[in-house]
């Protein structure tokens, strides 16, 4: 090989041919140059990155897909999934697919428990979304502290609770149930009837009731409990006649509220004349009931479906693209929503996808929600959210008549009472429902 | 112009060898620079912005421990117990506010009224439902608190009763249980601020800017580095500046990264959300400062690989030269060797594989002197043989020029190259023994001569008895005739079956006498043929019959092969032009040629007939035409042909296929040599091997001489 023959790789690079080009010699030296370059090019380069067959992050979905839980649980399953298909559909997380594990909890809270025990350790998945009962949740709890695990949790509760191991996206009880009572004492009247199911939600949530009633200077003349997924209203309504309260502040979940208001509306009970707030009924929940009797009842949550903003909007459209024209959204199925992206958040800015890095990125996270921007306080691990108050319409959709005007900090703690009054009252609970923090149904009343 | 091409592929390979490795690593060191001191100052400005973030939520802690304690203490209890109108608070609370640094205090009972009022634009007695107090943060933090029995915080803007910055903090008064009011603080907002305004470690165009979201607009409320007035003044269109950090971060996302900040300047930022007041954090350090540092980097790089530039193009320079010079040397040396100087002294300097060249340039030249000078003492034949010398130092000029050429090009091969001029060196030296051996074969050829006139003294010798033979075999058959007629005179008195006998035997005495007559010319001819051959070359210059010479040479020819093998036949067409005319030409010299290539041809036939199938016939073709004053013969057979890599060779003295002692490879140098230099003719030869071999004579019809004369005469 002579010098003043070029090799012809030399001829394949990509330069522009011209007339008065200066040498043979200077065009190789330039394609050595124009190698090396793109040698560097290509050793600085990372390659490109598409998720399908990257190591797919595992995450569990446990929701009740069966029982009386599953009426409003599903719904919370499919928005959660809608998030994860979201973020897979951009590019995964840290390039990698999330792959959803999908479990049934049955209603029966010895079941979550099994299954989040299983979704740890078997599965290994990184996080898991679900629960909605407060009964379902206190009995997962101590798993997913056992395991130092994460558990994302969708629904507004009663609070008295701050687990590291938990990621409270739904309301503490100072964001709903505190200034509903505060409203209602503004702009309905000032004696209470507390009626719910008998668990451990209801029970919490009418003791602050209770406290903020006694704050105001109100009365609560009544209080009646349901067991979960039974129909036996009938006591209740017969107090709530007997007592003739202003508001009736209904925390029953599940299906036995159908039979409340059906008695309640049999009774003449009527929500001209006294109105019901409820704080476990949203708009899956109205489809079940019959809403031309609850028009003009109330509902506490912090996200409507008949929300305006650009967020909602479009998170209405993907669910509805997503499960059918006509699928309601509620404020359970929102908080899972964004909770799954809050998490996504947290995993790409730990870049890692372990409980422990997630939960140390998790605080101060913000997104910006249908509901609005929310907020995760580092502190509590609980979301910032403004408080609503919405009115029932004949479409099945609420007004809203109220809202705060700016997030609320979540206080889990109300501070009617002292942290060691609310913790001797839970132990109270559990104690008399033989350590189940529902009423089994055997014992008649607890304290 | 040859020191300059190669002085330049030079620098051009030294600029590479040097400067890419250089420019490699530069570029490397300046990137990982660049990513290195990117990532600090971006872990720099996350840690200050989460500092800044941790130190304002300590901050409002602090209050809302402050708001909590204050909610607790008796004195606000009792007032709001004992209702409005009573506004003597001690002078404990009053310290404890300015202790705090607040600048306000309010406390409100539950219908609204301001029972206490301390400080600020609020008197007591006032209501805060009343108009005055509509979309106050003062009222809405108050109501807030009352409602969720918690401590809330204002945000953060002007109060349209004061026309000052406010930031409210509120707590619900409790007692037993019930709800008897609201105590509110007025926080000094300077030293929120100044929470956030530390700017050490920010260099010399980083800030810390807060924000808050006002309507379509982001809000400055923090004063500007550049611009200590710019509080509430500055404002951020959100749609038009989607990406600045200050509209991120007030519409709640936090992130780091290089984006234009609201001035459109580039900067590097971080910037975080605060929930409680609803602020945006914005820590930012003007991009060309973050990137001074590598700027600066790639600067000293540039500088860097401009002077490694310089000192490689003087290197290469020097170096070159000190190639090329001696180079370029030998080449105007062997350029006068090639124009024939031998004489002349090659310049040879320092101990290079250059050196070398020009040593080995040295001695061929002195080889080369030496071999001209004894060629030129040397006979015609060692003349051709010197001619054969030159050629080969033609041949070594050409390899030479070849060397001067890759020499032009490919210094670093030189040692090889220069092997290769060894190489023919000894190739010159194998070359001069072919010389030697050529002598050798003259001196052989010159005891042929002399053999030959040997040949030519016994040919005449044997002449003269031929001439008896012929002439008595003529005259023996004269007097059988002369027998015959006698005895036909006499025939009377003899017996009657005498005379027929007699006749018989006349007749076969006659035939013999024929016989030895023809058999007795034929070996005239043969010995005057040999007599014609070997007379040598001093041949003179007569009319030739071109026809009757081909007919008689190849007809010798075929026999002269025949003697040898007897069972060798040919078929031999003639295609001679009838009216062809006498030429000029020297007889002897002619036939030699027409039986040389006739005896090749047969020889090739001959050769031919053992390795070709039954039904090939032994063909030659021998033709004869003119071309007005040229006349042109051919030769053709198809026998073996002559193989394409040997058809250069054939006129070169000595060269022979034929096996050793058959040939002695000067037939047809001689035969062109007579056609050519002798007639002035051409010599042609074409053949495909295994095919045919035809040769074409061409030549002049007039002698030299003859056509001098005829050019003097026109």
């Amino acid at each position: 090989m002579t010098l003043r023959d070029p090799p012809r790789k030399a001829t394949r690079q990509p330069m522009k041919p011209r007339a008065s080009h200066p040498s043979a010699l200077s065009r190789r030296c330039l394609s050595i140059v124009a190698a090396m370059a793109l040698f560097a090019a290509l050793v600085s380069c990372e390659g490109g990155n598409s998720i399908a067959g990257k190591d797919p992050i595992k995450v569990g979905v446990l929701h009740s897909l069966t029982g009386t839980m599953a009426i409003s649980e599903v719904a919370v399953k499919d928005a959660t999934l809608l998030a994860i298909e979201e973020i897979n559909a951009a590019g995964g997380v840290l390039g990698r697919p999330i792959e959803p594990i999908v479990v049934d909890g049955k209603s029966d809270w010895g079941v979550f428990a099994s299954e989040a025990e299983r979704l740890i350790t078997a599965e290994k998945v990184s996080v898991v979304f679900g629960c909605w009962t407060s009964a379902s949740r206190k009995t997962v709890k101590p798993v997913f502290e056992k395991h130092d695990h994460l558990l994302f949790y969708p629904v507004q509760y009663e609070g008295l609770e701050q687990s590291p191991n938990i990621v409270y996206t739904g309301a503490a009880p100072n964001q709903q149930i505190i200034p509903a009572v505060s409203w209602a004492f503004e702009n309905i009247g000032t004696k209470f009837f507390l009626v719910g199911s008998d668990y451990v939600f209801p029970r919490t949530a009418n003791a602050i009731i209770r406290d903020v009633v006694v704050a105001r200077g109100g009365e609560v003349v009544g209080e009646e409990y349901v067991l979960l997924g039974d129909s036996t209203v009938q006591p209740a309504v017969d107090a709530i006649i007997a007592s003739k309260p202003d508001v009736i502040l209904n925390t029953i979940n599940g299906d036995s509220n159908v039979a409340f208001y059906k008695a309640l509306r049999q009774a003449g009970v009527t929500p001209a004349e006294t109105p019901t707030i409820s704080f476990s009924i949203a708009e899956p929940e109205l489809k079940s009931l019959d809403v031309a009797a609850m028009v003009g009842d109330y509902a506490a949550w912090n996200y409507f479906m008949s929300m305006e903003g650009a967020a909602n909007k479009a998170f209405i459209k993907k669910y509805q693209d997503r499960f059918g024209a006509g699928s309601l959204t509620s404020d359970p199925m929102e908080a899972a929503y964004f909770g799954v992206h809050l998490w996504a958040q947290a995993v790409e800015s730990a870049k890692s996808a372990n409980p422990l890095s997630v939960r140390a990125a998790i605080g101060d996270q913000t997104y910006d929600a249908p509901e609005g921007l929310v907020y995760i306080d580092a502190e509590t691990q609980h979301t910032w959210k403004a408080a609503r108050i919405g009115r029932i319409r004949e479409d099945a959709q609420f007004d809203i008549v109220w809202e705060t005007d700016k997030p609320v900090r979540p206080v889990p703690f109300p501070q009617t009472r002292t942290r060691e009054d609310w913790a001797a009252f839970l132990d109270g609970l559990q104690a008399g429902w033989g350590g189940q923090w529902a009423n089994p149904g055997r014992t008649a009343e607890a304290p | 112009m040859i020191g300059s091409r190669l002085s330049s592929q030079l620098v051009a390979w030294f600029l590479t060898i040097a400067l890419v490795p250089v420019a490699l690593v530069a570029f490397m060191t300046y990137r990982v620079a660049e990513s290195t001191i990117q990532r600090e100052v971006s872990q720099n400005l996350e840690s200050l912005a989460n500092r800044h973030a941790e130190r304002i939520a300590l901050y409002f802690r602090d209050r809302d421990r402050d708001v909590l304690y204050l909610a607790r203490t008796p004195e606000i209890v009792n007032a709001l117990e004992r209702g409005a109108g009573d506004t003597a608070l001690s002078d404990s609370t009053l310290s404890f506010m300015n202790a705090f640094d607040y600048r306000e205090a309010v406390v409100v009972s539950r219908a609204g009224i301001a029972v206490y009022a301390a400080g600020g634009a609020t008197t007591s007695g006032e209501n805060l439902r009343s108009a005055e107090f509509a979309e106050t943060e003062l009222a809405r933090t108050v109501d807030r608190a009352a409602r969720t029995l918690e401590v809330e915080l204002s945000d953060y803007r002007i109060d349209s009763r004061t026309g000052v910055p406010s930031l409210f903090i509120a707590a619900p008064v409790l007692r037993e249980g019930r709800l008897l009011g609201v105590v509110a603080l007025k926080m000094d907002y300077r030293d929120t601020l100044r929470v956030v305004s530390d700017s050490a470690g920010l260099g010399n165009s980083g800030e810390t800017i807060v924000a808050i979201r006002d309507g379509s607009d982001a809000l400055i409320v923090s004063p500007l580095r550049d611009n200590p007035e710019a509080a509430f003044k500055t404002r951020v269109s959100i749609q038009d500046h989607p990406d600045a950090p200050l509209v991120e971060a007030v519409q709640g996302r936090r992130d780091a990264g290089f984006r234009d900040d609201f001035r459109g300047v580039p900067v590097f930022a971080v910037w975080r959300y605060l929930p409680s007041v609803r602020w945006g954090i914005v820590v930012k350090i003007d991009r060309d400062e973050v990137l001074g540092t590598v700027s600066r980097l790639r600067m000293l790089s540039i500088t860097t690989a401009i002077v490694t530039a310089g000192i490689v193009c003087a290197i290469a320079l020097l170096l070159a030269r000190s190639i090329t010079d001696p180079i370029s040397q030998l080449s105007v040396a062997a350029h006068r060797i090639a124009d024939g100087d031998l004489e002349g002294d090659i310049p040879i300097s320092g101990k290079t594989e250059i050196a070398d060249l020009g040593r080995s340039f040295r001695s061929m030249a002195v080889r080369l002197n030496e071999t001209i000078g004894d060629l030129r003492r040397t006979s015609v034949e060692r003349e051709r043989a010197a001619r054969e010398a030159l050629d080969y130092a033609q041949e070594c000029q050409l390899a030479e020029a070849r060397l001067e050429e890759y020499s032009h090009t490919l210094e670093q091969k030189v040692a090889e190259r220069t092997a290769e001029i060894r190489e023919r060196n000894r190739d010159l030296e194998t070359a001069m023994g072919q010389v030697k051996q050529a002598q050798d074969k003259l001196i052989l050829q010159e005891k042929m001569a002399s053999l030959g006139q040997l040949t030519a003294g016994i040919a005449h010798e044997i002449k003269n008895p031929l001439n008896f033979v012929t002439n008595l075999s003529t005259l023996s058959r004269d007097i059988a005739e002369e027998l015959r007629e006698l005895l036909k005179a006499h025939a009377a008195g003899l017996p009657p079956d005498f005379l027929p006998e007699a006749e018989v035997l006349i007749d076969d005495i006659e035939e013999s006498m024929e016989k030895i007559n023809e058999h007795g010319k034929r070996a005239d001819s043969i010995v005057r043929n040999m007599l014609l051959h070997s007379r040598g070359r001093a041949g003179e210059w007569t009319k030739v019959d071109l026809n009757a010479m081909l007919r008689e040479y190849v007809n010798l020819a075929f026999h002269g092969i025949r003697a040898r093998d007897k069972t060798f036949n040919l078929k031999m067409e003639y295609e001679l032009e009838e009216n062809l005319g006498p030429i000029e030409a020297i007889p002897q010299d002619l036939s030699r040629v027409i039986l040389n290539i006739a005896a090749n041809a047969c020889y090739a036939l001959n050769n031919c007939r053992h390795l070709r199938p039954g039904g090939w016939m032994p063909t030659m073709r021998i033709r004869s035409r003119s071309d007005g004053n040229r006349v042109e013969f051919r030769i053709r057979d198809n026998g073996t042909g002559i193989a394409s890599s040997d058809i250069d060779k054939i006129f070169q003295p000595f060269y022979t296929t034929k096996p050793p002692g058959e040939g002695t490879g000067l037939g047809l140098s001689i035969s062109y040599e007579i056609i050519v230099t002798k007639h002035g003719g051409e010599m042609l030869v074409f053949s495909e091997e295994g095919i045919f071999c035809e040769f074409v004579m061409i030549l002049p019809r007039n002698s030299p001489q003859a056509r001098k004369n005829s050019k003097e005469a026109t």
